[in-house]
């Protein structure tokens, strides 16, 4: 008792406002979000409200005192929802600015710059060529990051909505006065306040005296069932206990007076809210993989620009010369274009989800869909429609089912006439300007006997004389109308164990009969097998009541029961649910077939759950296990793991919102890509934590919606399967696209090591491998994710490799890119020694070449070269190269289609990538000839039969990938070589 | 009741986890397998022989490329883009000697009295100059030499002869008159296949920023013999006022200016390129002189930022 008040208290002063702990900001940050992931400790409903009263110093009928009130509210600060540190939009900027390659770059771009400041300091005529690339390095990393950060800025708004739900007055009693307009803010731990029909409650209170109060939790527990609460016994799970009522729930009836137990952040809700807002989604699978990828990519850059600074170093190569090597070897590993390729092809997947009514506010999250392991589904209103209907009818020997719309042997049944006019009298739901009004059940009541005839007209024929109302003890609901034949008519309506025992006859085919001890034996067995199915039933029963018996004008008196209660004739019973949505069933057998885990989590009943559950086909075999909170409240993570590994049907019942991040949680400790589906302020915190958090449009609650990923618009969950199928083909196509963008890192990297080891003039410049990484290589990288889904991307299960595999390196590095790399230099080698400087002659000229101080060095026919002549020999020989590279790309960009079909099997159907192929070209040429440009970007207007010299090289990397292709299909040389280069 | 629901999984429980260092160590050899660095040493071999061959059979190809458009396009004598089709131009730049030790440097520093100082710069030059006087020795060009003349231009496959002998004071047996603080530097005309000079002709077409000394001297020789007019001129100065004070008086030998008969060239075997010594008589010491020295032709074009038409040097006596 003493631990669990102090564990209160402790809690208590993690949310005052000021913050008293002296902890960090952050430190206090994580540790509120420790506290609001635990289930609420508390025994405030559990001991006699005397104690209460004394504990929170208060009394039930005058209140708290003003001042104390006040002091209270100074110390503990208002009732209102905190909202979670939010980082400053520069922050935000700072951070998409370094993210990624994008420190490297600045890594780059500040040493182009030194070198330029170096470079000014010590020489009178300084080249502007490092400034010019230092601004080109940055002006990427700025677009770059502008673009990740429009992405990333997504304003929270969730508390926002949070908001909306609080009340802005409420009835409170201090100093024995009961102030009507008493702001809500300013309510206080130990206050009386006063709730009634129609009223949000304003905090959450303990019930001290109610009539009738009944209240929709629907905020809390995803379940838009009224519940009744009142001063009883309460139960030690606080979200269940009966003399509870929480913050932001709606009162539906009656009315109640309770006291503030707690207020603010520390109400059930504003754990939820906090949770929601506080928690931190891991980053997408996605963009785990791309940040694996960058870092080894760093790395391996990093690594590389090492060893070759410290090569020049040993050799003896200037300071300015290694700065610029070191640039280099970081532009060309860098691939500058992925990052906006995946943007891109994520931004053309989410247009084109919307057009399927999916909207994607999280852009990674429809490939986290493809990688997706595990989906937890909410019950209600996700996989049912948050509408209950009635769906069995049984009268005397006959079961109907509704959902198939019966046949006409119902409506000759004698029994439906009668059960018709008791429903509709028992029925509480009214129909107001069309709308039908009322208790779910009442409303499934309602709209079913709509189909038939007309229950307002009935229950004008039969005016209402007297009725007993539910309560949670009779368990039925009774009521006497008078009818047109001086008569009276008692109907009941309830549990059918109860009215059961009130029955003595039932209405058989045509006539009453006796219910017989066998009778009762088939009634109890048509209950048993509804109650499987998870349905609600109810049993119905009349009774006339002679006027011979009864006077007219007699007072019915509920309390005495001066009428007979007994000897009833029983009509028959009705099963009530809330029907799954017609697609949910396929969808979900797609998505097993896909290789994805379906698992429940739902605030409901378990037999309901495990009903739908078998209904919509999450549970198809007998030992799927139900998990019930109670139960999970007693697991230890360990314990859930182990279940969760062990059993692979499962739902979870009567889970609180806690508990749903809990079961994430979990999953995601196993390793799997959650995906969490859900309508429910409930569902927030499972949703924001979830890899994917997917919402629905209609019922979805907006706090849902804020903090969802994906929304369904139209609560189509067949859209899911879609999402997965999309996301596969997002990453299969990646695939091909990093591959085509790895493929021209070699030819990007190799000839800073030529430069290097052989001496021989730069074949490729720094300026023109961002030319083939930002200009030339982007649309194709792009339009590969345009390619179509491979056959069995929904047979197969998601994803294990990863973005960038061993495989994959080996092709791009180990073959393709080698060859392409061959291409560019034979095409360099072929352009200098047009000019007049043979291969043999360009090994070991670097030194004089570089130099602008040799004004006369001779080539291969004793030509004599200035500085600037023998550069443009270099532009021409760069441009060459880059020509070739551009050639090789295009062949590539046709290679890195299909990853395992032949190319002649595959056809060139993607019309988007030949265009960008032309595009490519195009852009080389424009880049070649455009004057100024062509300075600028250290490029030449290269004689047309140049371009020609890669194209053996292209024939070359086409036919052997072909080949490789056919190896791999045919699986030859024992499959040897489908292990080397299947990526 | 939480022991009992944990006994069902006890079995799993037991797995045989392996620490990062035995992962590693299992990484670098399987004993179970044999597995080297995750293969076997016979997947190593087959992986190395496949790479082998694929190398090989890429290298083969390049290799043929090479050959073939070697061979076949490529004329060891003449460049395939001359002039204005390729890059070199039609602008050729100047060459000076003796260069520095370090070929980003162009100053020729030395103390004035020292030869230790100076012998590095006579080395070079003598060494720069050998195949002007050992002209026998060198392949081909005895037999080529042609002694040319202004109208007597040498015919196909022949040379002219560069005569440097008697280009007192700059002459090996003078030091190159390095020793007397007054250093002779030798200009050379960059060589561009095919090409040949458009020559200042009349006086009235004498650019307007040649030196004054130089268009007087043009005057006269043209006035004197009008072919001796066919010459590719040079002249040298300081580059700022200070430095032109500080130069003191040039003079060039043989002449200022490269001869017309020894364009253009053609790469012919034995071909000198013709070669003017600047004397200057009397440089101030102790201090670095920038010198600037410009070829002047009709086709020459100038532009000190890209160094087209001329050479930069330093000259710096202590």
């Amino acid at each position: 008792m003493r631990s669990r008040s102090s564990s209160l208290s402790s809690i208590t002063d993690l949310f005052r406002p000021s913050n008293p702990t002296g902890l960090r900001s952050r430190d206090l940050s994580s540790t509120r979000l420790s506290a609001l992931k635990k289930e609420i400790q508390t025994d405030a409903h559990l001991i006699p409200l005397k104690d209460l009263y004394t504990n929170l110093e208060t009394d039930p009928v005058s209140g708290l005192r003003k001042e104390q009130a006040h002091r209270r509210l100074a110390y503990d600060g208002p009732n209102t929802l905190t909202p979670a540190t939010q980082y400053g939009w520069p922050l935000l900027l700072f951070k998409s600015l370094c993210t990624g390659f994008s420190t490297l770059i600045w890594l780059g771009a500040i040493l182009c710059l030194t070198a330029f400041v170096i470079e000014r300091a010590t020489k009178l005529d300084p080249g502007t060529d490092n400034l010019y690339l230092g601004c080109v390095l940055i002006t990427v990393d700025v677009i770059c990051g502008l673009f990740s950060f429009f992405q990333n800025y997504q304003s929270c708004k969730i508390m926002k909505s949070f908001k909306s739900m609080i009340p802005m007055h409420t009835r409170c009693t201090r100093d024995g006065v009961l102030d009507t307009e008493m702001p809500v803010r300013d309510l206080v731990k130990g206050d009386i306040v006063e709730v009634r029909a129609g009223d949000v409650i304003p905090a959450d209170i303990r019930i001290i005296d109610s009539k009738g109060f009944k209240v929709d939790n629907s905020s809390l527990t995803g379940e838009s069932v009224a519940v009744s609460r009142s001063n009883v016994e309460g139960t030690e799970n606080i979200l269940d206990s009966p003399n509870v009522a929480f913050f932001s729930a709606l009162c539906v009836e009656g009315y109640a007076k309770g006291v503030v137990l707690c207020c603010g952040d520390l109400t059930a809700l504003g754990r939820v809210a906090g949770l929601a807002a506080r928690l931190q989604p891991k980053p997408s699978p996605l963009a785990q993989e791309l940040h694996r990828f960058m870092r080894y990519v760093s790395v391996w850059a990093l690594t590389l620009g090492f060893v070759v600074a410290t090569a020049c170093f040993a050799l003896g190569y200037p300071f300015m010369q290694t700065i610029i090597f070191v640039i280099g070897m970081i532009v060309a590993n860098i691939p500058e274009g992925l990052q906006p390729t995946v943007t891109a092809s994520l931004t053309l997947t989410a247009k084109r989800m919307v057009s399927k009514n999916c909207l994607v506010k999280n852009l990674e999250s429809i490939e986290a869909l493809g990688a997706c392991t595990t989906i937890c589904s909410d019950k209600t209103g996700t996989l049912t429609e948050n509408k209950m209907c009635v769906r069995h009818i049984w009268m005397w020997n006959r079961e109907f089912m509704m959902a198939t719309d019966g046949d006409d042997s119902m409506y000759q049944h004698k029994a439906f006439e009668h059960l018709k006019i008791c429903a509709a009298l028992c029925s509480s739901a009214t129909v107001e300007n069309e709308t039908i009004r009322g208790d779910a059940s009442e409303k499934a009541i309602l709209n079913f006997l709509l189909q038939f005839n007309d229950p307002i007209g009935i229950r004008g024929n039969f005016p209402k004389v007297a009725e007993i109302p539910f309560n949670s003890v009779n368990k039925y609901q009774m009521s006497i109308h008078s009818d047109s034949q001086t008569k009276y008519l008692l109907v009941i309506k309830g549990a059918p164990e109860c009215i059961l025992t009130k029955c003595s006859t039932i209405m058989a085919e045509n006539k009453e009969v006796a219910i017989t001890e066998e009778t009762a034996a088939v009634i109890d067995k048509v209950i048993e097998n509804l109650a499987g199915t998870g349905e609600r039933i109810l049993a119905f029963a009349d009774l006339q009541i002679d006027a011979t018996q009864f006077d007219l004008n007699l007072d019915f008196d509920m309390d005495e029961a001066n009428f007979p209660l007994k000897d009833l004739r029983f009509l028959g019973l009705m099963g009530l649910i809330d029907p799954p949505r017609k697609e949910v069933r396929s969808a979900i057998e797609h998505v097993r077939s896909a290789g994805v885990r379906v698992m429940m989590v739902t605030g409901d009943h378990p037999a309901t759950a495990r009903a739908i559950a078998s209904d919509v086909g999450i549970a198809t075999q007998r030992d799927c296990r139900v998990v019930t909170g109670a139960e999970l409240r007693r697991m230890t993570p360990d314990l859930l793991t182990k279940t969760l590994e062990k059993h692979y049907e499962i739902v979870f019942a009567r889970t609180s919102p806690t508990q749903k991040l809990q079961i994430v949680e979990a999953c995601q400790k196993l390793g799997g890509v959650v995906a969490v589906t859900g309508d429910g302020v409930n569902d927030a915190p499972a949703l924001k934590c979830a890899d994917i958090g997917i919402s629905m449009g209609i019922t979805g609650s907006q706090v849902s919606q804020h903090t969802a990923d994906i929304i369904l618009i139209d609560d189509n969950f067949a859209t899911i399967v879609v999402g997965i199928e999309e996301g596969r083909k997002i990453f299969d196509n990646l695939k091909k696209s990093v591959c085509y963008i790895l493929i021209s890192n070699v030819p990007e990297i190799f000839p800073v090591f030529m430069f290097v080891l052989f001496s021989i003039p730069l074949p490729l410049g720094v300026m023109t491998i961002l030319c083939v990484d930002l200009g030339t290589d982007m649309w194709p990288a792009v339009a590969l994710s345009f390619e179509q889904a491979e056959s069995d991307v929904m047979s197969r299960p998601p994803r294990a490799g990863p973005l960038v595999s061993p495989r994959m390196l080996a092709l791009t590095y180990g073959h393709l890119g080698l060859m392409e790399f061959a291409a560019g230099m034979f095409a360099y080698f072929v352009v200098m020694a047009e000019f007049g400087f043979y291969p043999k002659d360009l090994f070991g000229i670097r030194k004089q070449w570089d130099c602008e101080a040799v004004n006369d060095l001779p080539d291969s026919l004793g030509q004599e070269w200035t500085y600037w002549e023998r550069k443009e020999a270099e532009r021409a020989g760069q441009a060459a190269y880059f020509a070739a590279v551009v050639v090789a790309q295009m062949t590539n960009g046709i290679i890195c289609k299909t990853r395992y079909n032949s190319i002649f099997h595959v056809g060139m159907r993607n019309m988007v990538l030949n265009m960008g192929l032309v595009f490519e070209l195009l852009l080389a040429c424009f880049v070649c000839y455009t004057p100024g440009l062509n300075t600028f970007l250290r490029t030449y207007p290269l004689p047309l039969k140049w371009w020609f010299l890669a194209l053996p090289y292209s024939a070359l990397m086409f036919a052997f990938d072909e080949l490789r292709k056919y190896c791999i299909r045919k699986r030859l040389f024992r499959a040897w070589y489908n292990n080397i280069t299947l990526y | 009741m939480q022991n009992s629901k944990f006994q069902e999984f006890e079995t799993d429980l037991k797995r045989n986890q392996k620490s990062a260092g035995q992962k590693l160590s299992t990484f670098f050899y399987n004993e179970e397998t044999g597995e080297f660095m995750g293969r076997t040493a016979g997947s190593w071999g087959k992986i190395l022989l496949f790479y082998v061959i694929f190398y090989a059979a890429l290298a083969a190809l390049f290799s043929v490329c090479m050959a073939t458009f070697l061979q076949h396009y490529i004329n060891p004598r003449v460049p395939r883009l001359q002039q204005d089709y390729g890059v070199i131009g039609t602008s050729p730049g100047l060459g000076f000697r003796p260069l520095p030790e370090d070929v980003r440097s162009t100053l020729i520093w030395y103390k004035g009295t020292g030869y230790d100082s100076y012998s590095y710069w006579e080395d070079q030059l003598i060494d720069f100059l050998s195949v002007y006087k050992k002209k026998g020795q060198t392949a081909g060009a005895g037999q080529n030499i042609y002694n040319c003349d202004f109208q007597n231009p040498p015919p196909p496959g022949k040379v002219c002869d560069v005569d440097i002998r008697d280009w007192h004071p700059c002459t090996q047996e003078n030091h190159f008159s390095f020793h007397k603080s007054s250093p002779c530097i030798f200009l050379k005309l960059n060589r561009i296949f095919g090409w040949r000079p458009e020559f200042y002709t009349g006086e009235d077409d004498l650019p307007q920023d040649m030196p004054v000394g130089l268009q007087e001297q043009i005057r006269n020789i043209t006035s004197e013999n009008i072919h001796r007019g066919n010459m590719v001129w040079v002249s040298c100065q300081g580059e700022t006022p200070a430095d032109r004070e500080n130069i003191g008086p040039l003079r060039y030998i043989p002449q200022a200016g490269f001869p017309g008969y020894y364009y253009p060239y053609n790469n012919a075997e034995g071909y000198l390129s013709p070669l003017v010594a600047v004397h200057l008589q009397r440089p101030k010491t102790g201090i670095v002189i920038n010198i600037e020295c410009r070829a002047w032709a009709r086709n020459i074009m100038y532009d000190r930022k890209e160094r087209i038409g001329l050479v930069h040097f330093e000259i710096m006596i202590e």
